[in-house]
């Protein structure tokens, strides 16, 4: 791949949020068809790169979600993305979701760091007033990033969804934005 | 309402459930709009019949990601609300169920209470559901009663969920599986 001109929207320290460029659907599509990486997000149904595409493709209205490609910056490559969906204007709440696409930067706090810009966007740009997010409960190291950038455990939905032959629990996190308030302190 | 022009899809004791009907778009738009009937349900935005009618066109996938019966009084011999399942999914079988009474002179009668209870048995029985969820806002006493006494158990409390008279208020989420409520039917 050439390397893309780069236009961060978020600087982070050892990644930037850029927004989502349809010249890399086909990585974005790669993404969401991986075992790996499908597994947790349950992706049960294969994606083409068509409707990756059309996913991706400008909307007209108001945004009900707001995608960013995570873009490493030391390695000059995207390697997932991240962002908010289900986003409430009225009620001012939005589900937060994150996927590192290549599992070679699994484990490198990248998601953590990710987190922590999406979660500063969501209240202190988008004046959202509660941030969730339903992880899967054997999604161990992702719900483990959530409660280490603050998330607090709101509850468990029980035997919710289907995985490897068994329902499990989802594990339901909140972030409402008296907790981000006082963490600036 | 002519009974051989009535399409029965469910009998009850006192209601049937009909697949809704285009004609009667006028009816549950005056129930979407009802400020006392909208005020829990938080329909925030105005509905005509005509953004009824839209939403009721674009409903034709299958299988179905959203089931919306009309509920009918026999002895008054009208439709009094609606039920529906929503955001049916396949893969985990797992739906979301609500009810609105929408005539508010029929409230306390437990209408909505035998709605709920058919819609739990036409969700095991015919849909091979596994878990049905429904939820209710903290200030909605009169709904948290009538779910747990159908035997929905409280799963969940999204605190600050919902804007509500200016403040944000919970949200309360309540489940039953199929494997309970075989039980309690047995």
């Amino acid at each position: 791949m050439e390397k893309p001109e780069v236009f961060p929207f978020i600087l982070g320290e050892n990644i930037d949020l850029v927004a989502i460029n349809l010249e890399h659907v086909n990585l974005y599509a790669k993404w969401i068809n991986d075992p790996r990486v499908r597994r947790y997000a349950r992706n049960t149904i294969p994606i083409t790169v068509e409707e990756s595409k059309k996913w991706f493709e400008p909307r007209e209205g108001i945004k009900e979600f707001v995608t960013f490609e995570i873009y490493h910056k030391k390695d000059k490559v995207p390697i997932g993305t991240c962002g908010y969906e289900h986003i409430d204007w009225i009620n001012r709440h939005a589900n937060t979701f994150m996927s590192i696409g290549e599992p070679k930067y699994w484990n490198k706090n990248l998601g953590t760091e990710a987190s922590k810009l999406l979660i500063d966007y969501g209240f202190g740009e988008l004046n959202f007033h509660k941030i969730y997010a339903g992880i899967f409960e054997p999604n161990i190291g992702s719900w483990s990033v959530a409660e280490k950038d603050g998330f607090v455990l709101e509850g468990i939905e029980k035997k919710t969804i289907y995985i490897d032959g068994e329902y499990v629990d989802a594990r339901k996190y909140r972030y409402l934005k008296e907790d981000w308030l006082k963490s600036k302190e | 309402m002519e009974k051989n022009t009535r399409l029965t899809f469910i009998e009850g004791e006192r209601i049937e459930l009909l697949p809704i009907n285009p004609e009667n778009v006028k009816i549950h738009a005056r129930w979407e709009n009802d400020p006392k009937a909208r005020l829990y349900t938080r329909n925030v935005f105005p509905v005509s019949p005509e953004d009824l009618k839209k939403r009721l066109e674009q409903d034709q996938e299958r299988p179905k990601r959203d089931i919306f019966f009309e509920i009918y009084h026999k002895e008054l011999d009208k439709i009094v609300g609606f039920v529906e399942f929503h955001n049916i999914n396949y893969i985990n079988n797992a739906a979301y169920l609500s009810v609105l009474i929408g005539e508010k002179e029929l409230w306390g009668n437990y209408l909505g209470t035998e709605a709920a209870k058919l819609m739990i048995k036409y969700g095991f029985e015919e849909l091979n559901l596994v878990k049905i969820t429904a939820s209710a806002l903290r200030p909605n006493k009169g709904a948290c009663r009538i779910i747990e006494s159908i035997g929905m158990k409280l799963e969940l409390v999204l605190k600050n969920q919902v804007y509500f008279d200016g403040v944000y208020i919970d949200e309360l989420k309540f489940c039953i599986f199929r494997e309970e409520w075989e039980q309690m039917n047995k």
